[in-house]
């Protein structure tokens, strides 16, 4: 019977695409060709307007281009340039920085908000769930306009500060060399932990309430039960949660540009800034290709090594699981 | 289901401030653009009554109006033919094993963490010689393709986590594949497809730069985010209010959009969807 | 039930094979169609030299009837809207046959859209643009803007004082170097770098407006010690304080020298006692607090709406933060006018059909009356003969750009010298002022940056 191919998909393997040890015998026939045509349409239109231009990309990156006129062969020169430039491991550098405050910290935060609203009846549950979306809703200007503002040496922040008696405190946040990053940073935790919370929260409405009812009956508290339930039951959403954000800290363009430039000096440069400046302003398409594809290998490679880590820890009790429930 | 009254006071507490900080530099937002236009620095008082009349002047100076028609045409066309791809695609890699997979499922993770702002530009030479900058599939069909890799990422993940029960039933009485799916599978999808419906609507709504160099010249099918961008720069501070409405504006349709979407979500919570 | 491939009818289960092989067919196609090198399709011959139909004299109404039925598209920074929201129906009452569709775009949004359209296959007639290398310099070495000198002796842009002002606008044979050859643009406004003041806060210390830099270094101290800001300085955007380093740079150094360093003329250097001086000055004045506090994270629009809401004695800057300023404010000018010039000056396509319409739209915009709606708007017009301020403040700046002029005084902008000098000396001079980094370590940083982008030219 076909049940045997879903039974393997369901093991929680989260590697992209990740072949599932064989059972039985000979299921050389395993292989079900039907599955592509459902999945053609998507890779075609996938392929057409990302693979190719990704492809176009690492050509033109081979190539001293300004964007309009003939380009002229370097080779790798490009991708020597960007990897002895002492500004782009600073910027990669901040890049790190900012997977904990885009990251881990909004991951963290999300889970513990999921938690709480999935133990209880939440009041208002509706409005509390579109509030805290709000952060993903705005723009990028608009974000970083506001946040300026809440940064600034006249704005909320300071004068919540000085409220407290904690005056020695105030400064201008992202105009100060030694927290600009952790500032902007946090901007990314705010904007994050709302979209988190949402991808949780849709697991959470996968799992079986009786598995609740039945930790309760064994004497299980509030703690015991998130790690135990509802934790590995959103290892799916938080491999995505953590795709989605590792992806947003690396690569994140607009709210740094908005917020301070790269400033002050070079203190929260990151790739993509100088991806753009590269691109658009000074006129080194090549230079800006080859930055682009060495900082999606590095993020890929972030990112594999992520979802390998939480592969690892998963496969048997999913197994365990779907056996209980049948 | 018994939990404390402390629990739940604690609970509602946190919620409340975890609130108060996500909405707190919207609410400034939209207090500034309360204020009437041309009153000066971005303050953060209260404005003297409300006025609206900072809303209407945004509108008609961005021309919102045929910025947030073309912006909804793009994202629901986007979110719809995603949804539809991602479903069909996530189906498939979830539930068999498809030839290849691996290779595709490695592919469109490629797609996922792509810094996409360089291949604007050769995006933008392959619509040109298609004749199609400037129009609304300049920026419908790359953004359906860059929404392709989290929309499978998805809906795979869904798949993935049903229980084979359920598709061994939804099969027992003959039914084509097509059929379980659209029958079975889909209704009980709902959820996961309305979060990611959200999360693409969202996603598309405020793109910018594909919008700046994909469609420099058409302003029928120039969208919101650009209309905003317009009032960056110098006319930002000398008219902040007027800009804080720019804002709101192109900000209301997603907030609506979601909290409509969301509802969806909840019955599927509360009725308790994926029942053995 | 299974899906087994082999138990199906065999066209079903061929499908997914010829569509995965078709995927691959169409994906390689795509692949062997691109094997040229990027932008081998755009054949330019370099920079246009020449032009098919001079323009001999002012273009006449009846010369654009000729055309017929056209429109002229225009694309705008938004801060020209103002102007051109005046000066498009004077010039379609002049020349009804010709429909002006203007398009604004925010500064940064022009600079970053505005070359891929002037090479597109339907490029604006008439076009911003901004001087040095990454837009102007890209334009003209692409072949994608009309020489002017035709327009310009016709329309009296070879004499004062347009003569001095459009030096930047002028490119070399092969578009590497600008500040003299032939012209691409024309810009009807000009900018000066001047020392706003508080008047109320001067009379209140017992001071007068300053007239030199000296004057002004004396000031700043009474300044502090009566508790007031000195400056008023919003440099989130890093370009504030070099404006502010130039000025200091220019008022004691030989304005040539300047120009040359910035014109990327060989020899020239960035590293001289001048600059070496101002930065000094720079580093000085931060660490004293004349600029307060935690200036790098506010924006230089924050900054002069504060100024104009009365803090801070002084403002150093551009001539374009006096739209801000109303009552009680005046301006002093920098000897020798300190840096400043021409803004972003206006093209004409190089496929242009409409030659004579959009030669006639500049025109317009240059004559004396959209001189006065600018300086109304403002902004500083080049043109200030019979052009009066309805304001004290723009009088004296009208007076203080005329004497930069006399004085030859404008040297132009450090960072037009390369795409990226706006970055590399913005970002060093902020070092530098918070004590982070040495004077000479900035020269240096400068002037290899300088050197690299010389070489790659």
């Amino acid at each position: 019977m076909s049940t045997a191919a879903p039974a393997r998909a369901v093991t929680g393997v989260d590697r992209p695409g990740a072949a599932a040890p064989r059972r039985g015998r000979g299921r050389l026939h395993g292989l079900q060709w039907v599955g592509l045509a459902y999945v053609a349409p998507a890779v075609a239109v996938f392929a057409v307007f990302v693979l190719y231009p990704l492809y176009r990309t690492f050509y033109t990156s081979l190539y001293d281009y300004d964007g309009l006129t003939a380009a002229t062969w370097v080779g790798l020169e490009n991708y020597r340039e960007v990897l002895t430039a002492p500004e782009l491991r600073e910027a990669l550098l901040h890049s790190l920085v900012f997977l904990v405050f885009y990251a881990a910290l909004p991951v963290v935060i999300g889970l513990a908000l999921a938690g709480l609203m999935s133990r209880i009846r939440v009041y208002g549950l509706t409005v509390f769930r579109a509030l805290l979306f709000v952060p993903q809703i705005l723009s990028s200007v608009v974000v970083a306009v506001s946040w300026r503002w809440i940064y600034d040496v006249q704005g909320p922040l300071n004068d919540l500060l000085r409220a407290v008696g904690l005056d020695q405190l105030t400064r201008g946040w992202l105009g100060d060399f030694s927290t600009a990053l952790p500032a902007v940073g946090v901007i990314g935790t705010w904007v994050e932990y709302g979209l988190c919370m949402v991808l949780f929260l849709a697991g959470i409405a996968t799992i079986d309430r009786e598995q609740y009812e039945a930790a309760r009956l064994d004497g299980a508290g509030p703690i015991r039960e998130f790690v135990s339930i509802t934790l590995p039951a959103l290892r799916p959403q938080v491999s995505v949660a953590l795709v989605l954000t590792i992806t947003f800290a690396l690569r994140n363009f607009d709210l740094v540009w908005n917020t301070t430039r790269g400033g002050p000096g070079t203190s929260t440069t990151v790739p993509s800034v100088f991806v753009y400046q590269d691109a658009f302003q000074n006129r080194e398409v090549g230079l800006a290709s080859a930055l682009a594809i060495v900082l999606t290998v590095v993020i890929l490679v972030v990112v594999g090594l992520v979802l390998a880590a939480l592969r690892e820890r998963g496969t048997g009790a999913r197994a365990a699981r779907g056996g209980a429930r049948a | 289901m018994r939990t404390t009254r402390q629990e739940s006071v604690v609970t509602h507490a946190l919620l409340l401030v975890a609130a108060v900080v996500a909405v707190y530099p919207f609410a400034s937002i939209l207090l500034l653009a309360l204020h009437e236009p041309g009153s000066g620095t971005a303050s953060s008082g209260l404005p003297d009554g409300i006025h609206l009349s900072s809303f209407s002047t945004a509108w008609t100076r961005g021309g919102f109006a045929s910025a947030l028609t073309s912006s909804a045409v793009v994202a629901l066309t986007v979110v719809v033919v995603t949804a539809a791809l991602a479903t069909l695609a996530g189906y498939a890699l979830g539930s068999m094993r498809v030839p290849g997979g691996k290779l595709i499922m490695g592919l469109l993770l490629v797609g996922l963490v792509l810094p996409y702002e360089v291949t604007v530009v050769p995006l933008y030479e392959l619509l040109s010689s298609w004749g199609l900058v400037d129009t609304y599939l300049a920026l419908i069909l790359p953004q359906i393709g860059l929404s392709v890799p989290l929309g499978v990422f998805w809906m795979r993940t869904f798949f993935q986590a049903v229980p084979p029960s359920l598709y061994e039933a939804a099969r027992v009485d003959g039914a084509t594949r097509l059929q379980s799916l659209r029958l079975v599978l889909l209704p009980i999808a709902g959820p996961a497809i309305a979060t990611l419906a959200t999360i693409l609507f969202l996603f598309t709504w405020n793109e910018f730069l594909l919008a700046l160099v994909l469609v420099p010249q058409n302003e029928a099918v120039q969208t919101a985010p650009l209309a905003l961008s317009f009032f960056s720069g110098a006319a930002r501070n000398t008219d902040p209010a007027v800009t804080a409405a720019a804002a709101v504006l192109v900000a209301l349709p997603v907030l609506v959009a979601y909290v409509f979407l969301q509802r969806r979500l909840i019955t599927g919570i509360v009725s308790g969807a994926v029942k053995e | 039930m299974t899906a087994n491939c082999s138990s199906r009818s065999g066209s079903w289960c061929r499908t997914p094979r010829v569509l995965a092989s078709g995927a691959v067919l169409v994906t390689t196609s795509l692949a062997l169609l691109s094997c040229g090198a990027p932008g081998g399709e755009t054949s330019s011959s370099g920079p246009a030299t020449s032009v098919e139909d001079e323009i001999t004299a002012p273009v006449t109404p009846e010369q654009v009837a000729e055309l017929g039925d056209v429109t002229l598209t225009v694309w705008a920074d938004q801060a020209e809207q103002p102007l051109l929201e005046q000066v498009i129906p004077a010039y379609q009452e002049e020349y009804p046959n010709v429909t002006v569709e203007p398009s604004y775009r925010s500064f940064d949004d022009l600079i970053a859209t505005v070359v891929n359209a002037a090479a597109s296959s339907s490029p604006p007639d008439v076009f911003q643009g901004n001087i040095g290398y990454a837009v102007d310099g890209a334009l003209v070495e692409a072949g994608l803007v009309r020489p002017l000198d035709d327009v310009a002796s016709a329309y009296g842009w070879d004499e004062a004082p347009w003569e001095s002002s459009l030096g930047p606008a002028r490119w070399n044979a092969d578009a590497s170097a600008f500040g003299d050859g032939t012209l691409y643009g024309v810009s009807p406004v000009t900018e000066i770098q001047g020392i706003y003041y508080n008047q109320a806060k001067l009379d209140q210390l017992g001071l007068e407006p300053p007239t030199s830099l000296e004057e002004l270094a004396t000031d700043l101290q009474v300044a502090q010690d009566a508790g007031e800001q000195p400056i008023m300085l919003g440099n989130a955007d890093q370009y504030p304080a070099t404006h502010i380093l130039s000025d200091l740079a220019a008022a004691d150094g030989d304005p040539a020298d300047i120009r040359a360093w910035i014109g990327g003329q060989e020899d020239a250097t960035f590293v001289t006692d001048g600059n070496r001086e101002a930065a000094q000055t720079m580093e000085e004045w931060a660490q004293a607090g004349y600029f307060g506090q935690g200036y790098d994270g506010v924006s230089n629009e924050d900054a002069i709406a504060r100024f104009a809401n009365g803090e801070g004695v002084f403002f150093v800057g551009g001539s374009w933060n006096g739209a801000s300023l109303g009552e009680g404010f005046g301006i002093s000018a920098l000897p020798q006018g300190g840096s400043g010039a021409i803004a972003s000056p206006w093209h004409v396509s190089a496929s242009t059909d409409e030659v004579p319409a959009a030669a006639a739209f500049l025109g317009m915009l240059t004559t004396q009356e959209s001189a006065q709606q600018i300086l109304d708007g403002g902004r500083l017009p080049v043109v200030t003969e019979g052009v009066a301020g309805a304001t004290e403040l723009e009088q004296q700046t009208l007076d203080a750009l005329e004497e930069t002029v006399a004085d030859e005084g404008q040297v132009g902008y450090y960072d037009w010298t390369t795409t990226d000098m706006l970055d590399v000396m913005g970002g060093s001079l902020q070092e530098v002022m918070a004590g982070r980094t040495g004077v000479d370590d900035f020269l240096e940083t400068v002037q290899s940056d300088w050197a690299d982008a010389r070489a790659e030219r």
